[in-house]
């Protein structure tokens, strides 16, 4: 269990990093200028101007870290899913938990509320000098 | 067994189902929408439209539309008034191993149908290449006056390329964002190539009797000197549509796996002599309850999914094996 809530818990804090830089601050730096957005947002404000070094960085994280993210993010579900499954939650509050991690900011409510549940649950488990859980 | 209908289709499960087929539905479309996307690039970079019959401009692009993927290097007749006053250059263009500048003015369109050949206040820019020059200097006048031309259609270039000096009127790639902060009033989502010879000659109904076309002076720019789009733009429609499926799995698996609980679950309830079992937090006691049974979940983690992106109802039927080692 220690060992699955802790691949949990990197992976949730890492993916909810990088969702915070890729979307509030990649996403805007490299869109707002003023111009329209994924041709379905008619316009954007125009903090950023078109060219310039803040918008090249913008684009190469989006670019470079919205792949990255995807597949970081496929880690992250394998091992929340693993954990949901090891700490027996129910559907609801696993697909709860699962589906924050995709929300900025709101993945790191969902990271301490599962690891909150987790640490109660199996407070004897993790508890120092308990026996180690059966190998993963 | 007392119960008339099999547990994976009791109505308790509904919900669990109706989730499954969304989340796998929408997941392997977006990757299909990818999969469309990246396609689409590579059509692009193999077709050449260059060679075509020029259609109206208006009849390709539209105001304020984002440029359309099966108009790239497509000829068309601009028709529409220069604005020398907008001129400006384009660096790092490399023609014969020599480094030198497009030099590029904006032909202000009026609306579709409209006869007046002045300019007016509904006119949208299209910058224009008008040829290729060694230096930034000693460059023609720009055109005046009214203009009619073929002209190759290209989407906006995007090389990463910064500009390191905002205010000067040269920029350091074709990216229209840029083109945009030197021009006034809106603009097209797209640049033109004046089509003056090369592969027009003669052909094409405007071709060599363009009026006023601004070539004079300048070396003419084919299509084929315009820096490749990177294929890195597709490459990353087909890395996301992977992304998309791999998820598609995933889900299914989530999706089978909670169903296959409710199944034991119920299973165990309705067996002769046998409550229900699971504790008011869900947990049930069987075999999956036990503290080994999650240890085995990574391995069918991995080995499972791919397996199971079928409808899971079947699965479920077969497996009465308990999950447990």
């Amino acid at each position: 269990m220690r060992g699955t809530l802790l691949r949990y818990r990197v992976m949730a804090s890492v993916v909810g990093v990088l969702l915070v830089v890729l979307v509030l601050i990649g996403v805007p730096l490299a869109n707002f200028d003023g111009s329209s957005m994924w041709g379905f947002i008619p316009s954007t404000p125009a903090w950023v101007t078109p060219g310039s070094g803040a918008q090249e960085l913008g684009d190469t994280i989006t670019h470079q870290l919205g792949v990255a993210h995807g597949w970081l993010y496929m880690i992250f579900l394998v091992t929340a899913f693993l954990l949901a499954r090891k700490a027996l939650w129910q559907p609801g509050f696993t697909l709860v938990t699962l589906v924050c991690g995709t929300i900025p900011l709101l993945s790191f409510w969902a990271e301490r509320r599962a690891t909150q549940r987790v640490r109660r649950e199996f407070a004897d488990e993790l508890a120092p000098g308990a026996p180690a859980a059966p190998p993963v | 067994m007392t119960s008339r209908l099999h547990p994976a289709i009791r109505p308790k499960v509904w919900p669990l189902h109706l989730l499954g087929v969304a989340a796998v539905g929408v997941a392997t479309g977006l990757g299909l929408w990818q999969l469309d996307a990246w396609q689409h690039h590579r059509e692009l970079a193999a077709v050449d439209l260059t060679a075509q019959e020029p259609v109206p401009m208006a009849d390709v692009l539209e105001v304020g539309a984002p440029f359309p993927g099966d108009a790239v290097g497509r000829p068309v007749v601009v028709d529409g008034t220069w604005r020398p006053d907008l001129t400006l250059l384009v660096s790092d263009r490399r023609v014969d191993g020599v480094d030198g500048y497009w030099v590029v003015t904006p032909v202000a369109v009026g609306p579709e149908g409209s006869s007046d050949p002045g300019p007016g206040d509904d006119d949208v820019l299209l910058p224009v290449v008008r040829g290729w020059s060694p230096t930034p200097d000693d460059l023609p006048a720009p055109p005046e006056g009214d203009v009619e031309t073929v002209a190759w259609l290209q989407p906006s270039e995007g090389t990463g390329a910064v500009d390191d000096d905002a205010s000067d009127r040269v920029v350091p790639q074709m990216r229209l964002a840029d083109v945009l902060r030197l021009v006034d009033g809106p603009m097209y989502e797209a640049y033109g190539i004046v089509a003056g010879s090369g592969p027009a000659d003669g052909d094409w109904p405007v071709g060599d009797a363009a009026v006023n076309a601004g070539t004079d002076g300048l070396d003419a720019v084919t299509p084929d000197q315009v820096p490749e789009i990177s294929a890195s733009t597709g490459l990353r429609n087909l890395l996301y549509a992977i992304e998309w499926w791999v998820f598609a799995s995933f889900a299914a698996f989530v999706w089978w796996r909670f169903v296959k609980d409710e199944v034991d679950k119920a299973r165990a309830a309705d067996a002769p002599g046998g409550g229900p079992d699971g504790g008011p937090d869900g947990r049930p006691e069987g075999p999956d309850g036990g503290p080994d049974a999650p240890g085995d979940v990574p391995d069918r983690a991995t080995d499972e999914a791919p397996d199971r992106s079928q409808p899971a109802a079947a699965p479920v039927e077969d497996r009465r094996v308990p999950s447990g080692p």
